[in-house]
């Protein structure tokens, strides 16, 4: 049966509601549409009786509720004439994978990681330990497929736990995920693969990065994919050659990483007129080439007039590309020498800092232990230039040496990043059961990726550091001065408490104690405080006098009026006796807008 | 009577009102707000002080000496329950130290005055008294209503959907307000769908949202028309009390558990698997509704629950989630409707579940399973999708957002249901293709007018060894 009238007077009478029933009678499609339905009539009587009803409709004089009718009649009708059958081609889903999944965890959790990755939460850095059983699920899956073109370090970090997760079973996906039609697609997708399935997949990258209708960032995703395998350098060398633009850019970077043979005279035309934006790429080289042309600019820095003498600027970009150059211990001492003779910052603390970074992240990896022996040569010549470096250097063999020296230099500790990197970097891992250091060391110039460096240490805390923590002779007598140095260092001991090995957390929890009774006594603020109450037992009048001396402290204060009042360690009558204290001697002069505060306060301890 | 050892996450996860309050508890945890930890010798009990915001600590408990677990907290936050108690219940979790103490004073006498209320509960009770008068005075009052509605649907047709613009929805809404006096609050929510997608549409009427407007106005006149012979005939024969029909619920009229048992609508000892279970907003995100689809291992029947949370509210009103198991429900009432009528209970005990008894009941002819769909969704007032268990013996990818499941000589194409549910078809491209062969699918059949064509949402794929959920 030719149902194509129907369908043609089902349209009509919606547009009819559209336009209005009022002129219905010159309706002439409406009409047409009504005549013909005449052998659908003749052939069913449901047909006929929507047929007849709509005739009705050029004869009522108030057709509205009647049209709604011949509408509902006529919707029931097209379900009833609804087919199923299908004409898509398909095929078999090949996917398969054996992720553990928790068939049975709730909508309410699966929906939670799915938003999640919806708007590239931080939470995706930091799941939670029942979320991992969430991955195998296909509706994650199939959620962090559809973000994954997403530029992202969020969606990047979710995404190493998901390519974890699934090892190679992810990268069909992954592959079929990447959208060649949109120009702006970053392409991260590339990294992930490239992360996940190696050189396997080289041949994939290639056609991506020989695809000159791709988008621009996919072949250079696709080109840093293919520099991971060194067996790839030839058709690096060629996209070096051949392209032009961000792609040539990008496979001369890669390309001056490996190294192969016959990049050195693509290097030597770059150096003869070097621009800045090469300085990545003579970075990334361990060219010799790249070597003579560092010692070139030290030489022309050298031989400059205090008119054309280089900016600081200058100076480390030249420092930067000592990165990855083996046997430059003359380039680092002139440097040095530079930086003495014309500092830029007193002492040239960040012209040190910045080859004290370089020689650092050489070290990272140093399968011959290259990096380390120049480190050390270095120091031997210029000690406290070099310190920081040195101290890095020294961490795993000798950590009792590192922390000798530490102490001596603790007083200036402000010339030395050594001390913030430790502070930072040491911590306990309990599945490699030892301490380990792990930091990010940037190097400021030469647009150089930050990695972090990890190294295995200790299994056990050394005494000598651990005496280094509770380390009181930084602490001074002018309060004004030492308030962000004590918030610091007990920020830092709080996490060095966090990241101890289990045997280890009493003997720091002791040395953070100490260094916190010290402070209280100059410097009574509340993170020394917590450090205190948290980490150990004192009686009830030390434990009364720590929290006067906090809240007599101006400093502190409006928290430390309320920290008084709610605080459950002291009885009403010390809250009383403190808040009162505070209001007659410290709430004058520029905190007197507190004192109605503490007597609100006041008025609300109990009886 | 159960100890404080029932405590795991999962309990915690499915006692709390939202998400949100696991944070917050959390966040109470790390901060160690908590200043006094303690448990009875039992382990019945577990109480403790916790440092708020409040002047005084708060007391919070959670007593596990009843059938279920019953939190207090002396806190004022309208949650059930409270970000203190959950916090507790992790804190017990966290492995730290409860002192032993005795039984406290005011919990001994909540638990004697909860016994004593159990007990009553127990006695059969007495049926309540249906005020009749009052019954027949409201269907009159919404006799008159229905008049009020048909002027908006006759005004609206006759100008045409087309010609509405806001000045006529200011007008529109004003009507619909006063539907309100007359106890028809199912066809004013109808009333305000319309009015809002006349001013959403002002400017840029497309073909899709004239039809969709147009649709919304032929269910009105349908409801209209229908409820006004359902309130004659019952105000004639004078059985004004509420009784076997959807039209009930379309007024705008809510069924107490109480009033389908007593119009027969009820089931004793039935045993209920969940199949799907997501959360959908309204039109105009004002209403969040936790929708679930649960099979009768006994009839083969599907049925579906709503929680609907008025989002204003949303925050105080516990959501609820998916469920695992097979529900043994002594008493389960059934609100009037079609082919998924929507499932009430009190109570319930669970059981592991068993999922080749969910496959037994999956119909094995798609043919019968569109033909029984259809005859639901030919009903103007019943839901535009009809859920229904298959089996099959393939589910091919044809692309992105179709699948296409076979099953013998049969095939059916899978495709979302874009205008309620979330986009479930996407992710069958993410299943392990060995859990797309041979099992049950869960799905939503519906008519798509502008292809003349039947489709199947997929909601979840059932196999014996558990459930594939894809929403």
């Amino acid at each position: 049966m030719n149902t194509a009238p129907f369908y043609e007077l089902h349209d009509r009478l919606y547009d009819c509601a559209s336009a209005g029933c009022a002129s219905i009678t010159e309706d002439f499609r409406l009409k047409r549409a009504v005549e013909g339905m005449a052998p659908l009539a003749e052939a069913n009587k449901t047909f006929a009786r929507l047929r007849d009803m709509c005739a009705r409709l050029f004869t009522e004089p108030e057709p509205a509720l009647l049209l709604a009718d011949c509408i509902a009649l006529a919707d029931a009708l097209a379900v009833a004439q609804g087919h199923y059958t299908n004409a898509e081609e398909s095929r078999p889903g090949t996917l398969e994978y054996d992720v553990e999944c928790n068939m049975e965890a709730g909508w309410r959790s699966v929906r939670s990681l799915w938003a999640a990755i919806l708007t590239k939460s931080p939470h995706l850095k930091n799941l939670d330990p029942h979320e991992y059983k969430l991955l195998g699920d296909p509706r994650i899956l199939e959620q962090f497929i559809c973000a994954s073109g997403e530029k992202s370090e969020n969606i990047a970090a979710f995404a190493r736990e998901m390519c974890a997760a699934y090892g190679d079973s992810i990268v069909p996906p992954l592959k079929a995920s990447l959208d060649l039609s949109d120009e702006k697609c970053p392409g991260v997708q590339i990294d992930y693969v490239a992360d996940t399935a190696g050189s396997a997949e080289n041949d994939w990258y290639l056609s991506l990065a020989e695809n000159e209708e791709a988008p621009q960032n996919v072949r250079i995703k696709a080109i840093q994919a293919l520099a991971r395998d060194s067996g790839n350098a030839p058709r690096l060398l060629d996209f070096c050659r051949t392209e032009k633009g961000k792609v040539k850019t990008a496979a001369l970077l890669e390309t001056a990483r490996l190294d192969p043979p016959g990049f050195d005279e693509i290097l030597k035309k770059l150096t003869a007129k070097y621009k800045d934006s090469y300085l990545p790429i003579i970075c990334a080289s361990p060219s010799g080439v790249a070597s003579e042309l560092i010692r070139g600019r030290l030489d022309e820095a050298f031989a400059a007039d205090k008119k054309n003498r280089p900016d600081l600027k200058q100076v480390m970009s030249t420092a930067a590309m000592m990165i990855n150059k083996r046997d430059t211990d003359d380039c680092f001492l002139r440097a040095v020498e530079y930086a003495e003779k014309f500092p830029a910052s007193p002492g040239g603390a960040s012209e040190l800092r910045e080859l004290n970074a370089v020689l650092i992240n050489n070290m990272f990896p140093d399968p011959d232990g290259g990096f380390r022996a120049m480190t050390l040569r270095l120091h031997e010549k210029q000690p406290e230039a070099f310190f920081t470096a040195w101290c890095i250097a020294m961490l795993a063999d000798d950590p009792d040496a590192v922390a000798a020296e530490l102490k001596k230099r603790i007083s200036r500790r402000g010339v030395y990043p050594v001390f913030d990197i430790l502070e930072e970097g040491i911590r306990y891992s309990e599945s490699d059961g030892r301490y380990i250091f792990e930091e990010e060391v940037p190097v400021s110039y030469g647009n150089i990726p930050v990695r972090v460096l990890t190294m295995p240490l200790f299994e056990r805390m050394p005494e000598s550091f651990i005496e280094l923590l509770g380390d009181t002779s930084m602490l001074g007598d002018d309060s004004n001065k030492s308030e962000y140095a004590v918030r610091e260092r007990c920020m830092f001991l709080s996490r060095a408490i966090d990241s101890a090995a289990p045997a280890d957390a009493d003997m720091i929890k002791a040395q953070a104690v100490k260094y916190a009774l010290a402070a209280m006594k100059t410097t009574p603020l509340y993170d020394a405080l917590s450090l205190i109450l948290d980490n150990s037992q004192p009686d009830d009048k030390t434990r009364f006098q720590m929290l006067r001396s906090y809240a007599m402290f101006p400093y502190n204060a409006p928290r430390s009026i309320t920290e008084t009042a709610k605080t459950p360690l002291l009885t009403v009558e010390q809250k009383r006796s403190i808040l009162k204290e505070m209001r007659d001697t410290i709430l004058t002069g520029n905190l007197s807008y507190c004192k109605q505060y503490a007597e609100t306060m006041l008025k609300e301890l109990p009886e | 009577m159960s100890t404080a050892s029932i405590i795991t996450m999962e309990l915690v996860r499915s006692s709390a009102p939202n998400e949100a309050a696991i944070a917050n508890a959390r966040k109470i945890c790390s901060r160690g707000e908590f200043i006094s930890l303690k448990k009875t010798t039992d382990e019945t009990l577990i109480f403790g002080e916790c440092q708020g915001s409040g002047k005084n600590p708060y007391s919070t408990s959670a007593d596990f000496s009843g059938a279920a677990p019953v939190f207090r907290c002396s806190c004022p936050s309208r949650q059930f329950p409270c970000k203190h108690a959950l916090a507790l219940m992790m804190e017990w979790l966290s492995g730290k130290p409860f002192e032993t103490a005795e039984l406290p004073a005011d919990i001994a006498e909540k638990r004697a005055k909860a016994a004593k209320r159990a007990e009553k509960a127990a006695e059969p009770a007495a049926p309540a008294k249906q005020n009749k008068a009052a019954a027949a005075k409201k269907l009159k009052k919404q006799l008159e209503g229905l008049d009020l509605a048909e002027s908006f649907v006759k005004d609206m047709l006759s100008r045409g959907v087309y010609s509405a613009n806001s000045a006529a929805a200011d007008q529109y809404r004003e009507l619909a307000k006063q539907l309100g006096d007359y106890w028809l609050p199912g066809l004013q929510e109808i009333m305000n769908r319309i009015v809002d997608s006349v001013q959403y549409l002002n400017g840029d009427p497309s073909d899709k949202s004239m039809r969709y407007i147009t649709s919304l106005l032929i269910r009105l006149a349908a409801a209209v028309k229908k409820s006004r012979q359902y309130i004659k005939a019952k105000l004639e024969s004078g059985d004004v009390l509420p009784e076997d029909s959807i039209l009930y619920e379309e007024l705008g009229g809510v069924w107490k558990l109480s009033q389908l048992r007593e119009a027969g609508l009820y089931k004793e000892n039935a045993e209920l698997i969940q199949l799907a279970f997501c959360e959908t907003n309204n039109y105009n995100l004002t209403v969040e509704t936790d929708n679930g689809f649960w099979l009768d291992l006994g009839s083969g029947e599907i049925y579906c629950t709503r929680n609907i949370r008025p989002v204003k509210a949303a925050k105080y009103l516990k959501q609820e989630d998916s469920a695992n198991g097979i529900f043994h429900i002594p008493v389960l009432c059934r609100y009037p409707g079609g082919l998924n009528p929507r499932v009430r209970w009190e109570a319930a005990e669970i059981s592991a579940p068993d999922y080749s008894r969910v496959i037994e009941k999956a119909g094995s002819s798609i043919a019968e399973a569109v033909k029984t769909a259809k005859n639901d969704l030919k009903n103007t007032l019943s839901e535009p999708y009809a859920g229904v268990l298959l089996r099959f013996d393939e589910i091919q990818l044809a692309d992105r957002r179709r699948a296409v499941l076979r099953l013998g000589d049969e095939s059916i194409t899978l495709q979302a249901y874009y205008r309620q549910f979330p986009n479930c078809c996407d992710v069958l491209s993410f299943v392990d293709s060995r859990r797309l062969r041979n099992g049950a699918l869960f799905g939503l059949m519906y008519y798509a007018p502008e292809d003349h064509r039947m489709f199947l949402c997929p909601m979840s794929i059932v196999h014996t060894d558990g459930i594939t959920k894809l929403c």
